[in-house]
């Protein structure tokens, strides 16, 4: 626990230089111009499938500012539950201050992202699509709700950061949107190196208490939020929204499309591989 | 049996060919007994707006009204069955 106060304190003084106030710092135009990229083709949940390639430009251009209200739903939804776990951990137990005081900036961080997402979403969406994540109730042997919390922040933030770093300096894109993503970029660039550190050594402290049938259900179960995360990406309300009658019948087509397939193993592979090289996965889970 | 309890029995048992169809009751116990997984539960709240073809009533997603086919129709059927 010594190295992660260490770090714990170092980035809790890079959050206290680079405080922001996203009140001040966005723009926001009356109405966003729909001849423009508000999300970037490739990331695109359908593409690669034929009905993307079939769909002309204006009509590409429509689907991405969809999956945009999406993609800022989902940091919505996500960082809602990540907001409740890190005040849950505020103080907690045996935990260094250093931790806490990190806490504060994650937590202050969190929410004043959820504001900018939240903006967008009802300013040009008029609405925030529904979240049909559900937890089920489950037991937990000692440190390992600690710990699945933690590495569910690494998984979900790393994915999120994958688009926000592409998004962040795609010149394609419409500046508000391209602001949005650099701006969340910069700020979780810090949580994931504390996210990383934190759930490896709550990993390294409790797993050595665990019977065989807890690390499994741990493998299950990261296996399972990987999963589940990615399945929010598509989202048949987008492609009705974007004007496709068969919204549902594509979603089942794009979740099981290869080229869609190979998208979520190459974006997911960072946090993966992290998770497998620390013993904290022990098998790659199927996507 | 309503229409959309049949609709939700075939789903499962198309998406899980392991449940013995003969076995499968109005009351079986789906999350205890392991028939349906938490990935599986977006799904079918995906089949269920598809089917009625129009969003559920997002206060009714919880895990006891997915306790059984009886508790799924009685949360989310759009109209009385
Ligand atoms: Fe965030
Ligand atoms: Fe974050």
């Amino acid at each position: 626990m010594e190295r992660l106060a260490r770090i714990a304190r170092k980035l809790s003084d890079a959050s206290v230089k680079r405080y922001n106030n996203p009140y001040a710092e966005f723009q926001w135009p009356q109405d966003l111009p729909m001849d423009q990229w508000h999300f970037a083709p490739e990331l695109i949940s359908l593409y690669g499938l034929e009905e993307y390639a079939a769909l002309n430009e204006p009509q590409q251009k429509q689907l991405a500012f969809w999956e945009a209200v999406n993609f800022f739903g989902i940091n919505i939804h996500g960082e809602k539950a990540l907001i409740g776990g890190l005040a849950e951990h505020l103080y907690y137990m045996n935990w260094s201050p250093e931790l806490s005081e990190y806490l504060h900036h994650f937590l202050d961080e969190e929410n004043k992202h959820m504001t900018v997402f939240g903006t967008f979403c009802h300013r040009y969406g008029k609405k925030v699509y529904a979240d049909k994540k559900m937890a089920l109730p489950r037991d937990y042997a000692k440190g390992e709700a600690d710990f699945l919390f933690f590495a569910k922040v690494v998984i979900f933030e790393e994915l999120v950061d994958h688009y926000n770093m592409a998004m962040g300096k795609d010149e394609r894109l419409h500046p508000l949107v391209q602001h949005i993503n650099q701006y969340h970029h910069n700020d979780e660039a810090r949580h994931l190196a504390f996210g990383r550190e934190l759930s490896k050594s709550l990993f390294e402290q409790w797993a050595p208490t665990w019977n065989e049938q807890t690390l499994a259900g741990v493998q299950a179960y990261l296996s399972n939020y990987i999963v589940s995360t990615w399945r929010e990406y598509y989202n048949p309300a987008v492609y009705a929204d974007a004007g496709f009658d068969n919204s549902y019948a594509l979603y089942q087509k794009a979740w099981s499309a290869p080229a869609c397939r190979a998208h979520r193993e190459a974006v997911s592979a960072n946090c993966i591989n992290y998770f497998l090289e620390h013993g904290m996965m022990t098998e790659r889970p199927a996507l | 049996m309503s229409t959309l309890k049949h609709q939700v029995r075939e789903w499962i048992l198309s998406t899980n060919p392991a449940v013995d169809g003969a076995t499968l009751t109005d009351e079986t116990p789906l999350l205890e007994q392991k028939i349906l997984s938490s990935i599986q539960l977006m799904d079918l709240i995906l089949f269920l707006e598809h089917v009625q073809g129009q969003p559920v009533d997002i206060d009714q997603v919880r895990p006891e009204n997915f306790h059984s086919l009886n508790t799924i129709c009685a949360a989310f059927a759009a109209t009385p069955e």
